[in-house]
């Protein structure tokens, strides 16, 4: 259990990163790219969306670049490159070692 | 001409719980909505639900975590890009309930305000913090920075603080402070088992608890809403009386007025000059204020009195005694309690400036000292029974003198005589 909230990403976060590394986008965009990249699986609630860009911008993994009436625009920045880059190899980790188990467990078998 | 009738028509309602179960709002809410009353803009206002009719649908009620504010903003609406967000899937901003904003939608296929329980319970940090500053005010204030300075005279005397105010007063007092404190206290574990099944992962939703159930703690916090309301005002009251009461000294009246109604049960300051000699001659000097007796009675204590006399008395042989007497006199309900009085007495007098204990022959009583007090008057505390005696006698211009030890026995004597 991580013991600072930032240390470990939840999926909603590591899904906004993800869509923050190729261009800066407002907060509908990153949602509409999320839904674009996981085929419609992964819904992005608003408040759920507003307090990860609101955390985000505190621990300055993004930065807001431009503000169009009410709506504004983020950009990753290197610190939140790093951390989306952490995760994924994480994650990149725990699909190796699953695969191992279940080639093992086919081989088993 | 068509009757115009498109004026939105309002009910009110109490609210059927606390401002930090979040479940139980969202849900009465939805029910609400099922029966046809919206919450209204900024419907939660003083304790009263505004609800405004409507036709009966299903509407969704989310409540979400208000964030730390800055210091120019009050957070007294949600951010715009948040309103702005969640109005783009359907959900809009309708009040703000405690430490939380009440969004609603009634589209049935609207995404869910929160997708992700961990984000929500960081969300919830800011909340946690803040009611923990809360509480950690209010234990500050009322509990530990009293004790810490030693000068808050209700932590340094109680009982004569209860005696002041008046028992009944200061009891009603402690039960609402200390229903607040509990009520504080409960909030803050409530919202921190809130943040703890958020952080799990937990999605929160109805509750397990059944329809009578629900009724009946709905129907159990309205009524304990009232009535905490209820006695807070009350309490708010009295305390405004009493302190106006007190402040321009209603209840004191001329020296010369009690004495004809009742014999005080003390020396005056012509009984201790008589130890001088005969008194010839008695004038009270009016400064304009002084030679007033001011008389409570308490469930502590059935007789306190506060007794100031300035005056100049003349003996038969041409001396003088021009002086002010300072008694404050109670009889408590029983010797245990006079014995505690007693003793706050000289503890608050020996805490202050200037305090000096005098040596010198005391009176054979259960309880006597003798010292000068923060004004460096000669001041002696007595005690037998139930009767407490705390007595300043100043001879400012006198030609005949009065050793303490001598006025002291006087009084002594009439503590004990009164029986």
């Amino acid at each position: 259990m991580p013991r600072h909230a930032m240390e470990q990403l939840t999926e909603a976060m590591f899904y906004v990163l993800m869509s923050l590394c190729e261009t800066p986008r407002c907060g509908v965009r990153i949602v509409e790219e999320i839904e674009r990249r996981t085929e419609g699986e992964v819904r992005l609630g608003p408040a759920t969306l507003y307090t990860v860009l609101a955390k985000f911008e505190k621990e300055k993994y993004i930065k807001e670049i431009k503000v169009e009436g009410r709506s504004r625009t983020y950009a990753i920045t290197e610190k939140g490159l790093s951390a989306y880059r952490t995760e994924l190899a994480r994650l990149r980790a725990c699909l190796v070692a699953a695969e191992k188990g279940e080639e093992k467990h086919g081989e088993e078998k | 001409m068509e009757k115009r009738n498109d004026a939105p028509r309002y009910r009110y309602r109490l609210p059927p719980c606390p401002a930090y179960d979040v479940e139980g709002t969202e849900r009465w809410l939805s029910e609400m909505a099922a029966q046809g009353l919206m919450l209204a803009p900024d419907g939660f206002f003083f304790g009263i639900v505004t609800l405004e009719e409507s036709e009966p649908c299903h509407a969704r009620y989310r409540l979400e975590a208000i964030p730390k504010g800055s210091f120019f903003d009050d957070n007294a609406t949600p951010d715009a890009e948040a309103v702005e967000l969640a109005a783009h899937y359907g959900w809009e901003y309708v009040a703000k309930r405690g430490e939380f904003y009440i969004y609603r939608t009634v589209q049935e296929d609207a995404r869910e305000l929160n997708t992700d329980p961990r984000v929500r319970a960081l969300a919830m940090k800011a909340v946690r913090a803040r009611q923990r500053g809360y509480l950690f005010e209010w234990l500050w204030w009322l509990v530990l920075y009293p004790l810490l300075q030693n000068r808050a005279l209700v932590w340094r005397m109680p009982l004569l603080a209860t005696l002041t105010l008046g028992s009944w007063l200061s009891l009603f007092t402690v039960l609402i402070v200390g229903w607040l404190g509990i009520r504080a206290i409960v909030r803050t574990v409530m919202l921190e088992r809130l943040y703890r099944r958020l952080s799990r992962g937990e999605t929160i939703g109805d509750g397990t608890a059944d329809g009578t159930e629900r009724a009946r703690r709905i129907r159990r916090h309205r009524i304990c809403s009232v009535t905490r309301v209820t006695l807070t005002v009350i309490w708010a009251v009295w305390l405004s009386v009493w302190t106006l009461y007190w402040m321009t000294d209603q209840g004191e009246v001329p020296m010369e007025e009690y004495i004809e109604e009742e014999a005080l049960p003390f020396a005056s300051l012509a009984e201790i000059a008589s130890c001088a000699g005969e008194v010839a001659e008695y004038r009270a000097i009016r400064y304009g204020f002084g030679n007033t007796v001011k008389a409570w009675q308490d469930p502590l204590a059935p007789v306190n009195i506060d007794y100031c006399e300035i005056a100049e008395v003349k003996l038969a042989d041409g001396r003088s005694v021009e002086g002010a007497l300072y008694v404050t006199y109670h009889e408590t309900v029983s010797p245990a309690l006079a014995v505690l009085l007693a003793k706050e007495y000289h503890r608050g007098d020996r805490a202050k400036k200037n305090y000096g204990e005098l040596g010198v022959d005391l009176p054979k009583v259960s309880y006597a000292v003798a010292y000068l007090d923060e004004v460096h008057r000669p001041t002696v505390l007595l005690q037998e029974g139930n009767r407490v005696m705390r007595v300043s006698f100043y001879a400012y211009s006198s030609s005949a003198e009065i050793p303490i030890e001598r006025w002291a026995q006087i009084f002594a004597d009439g503590m004990v005589s009164h029986k």
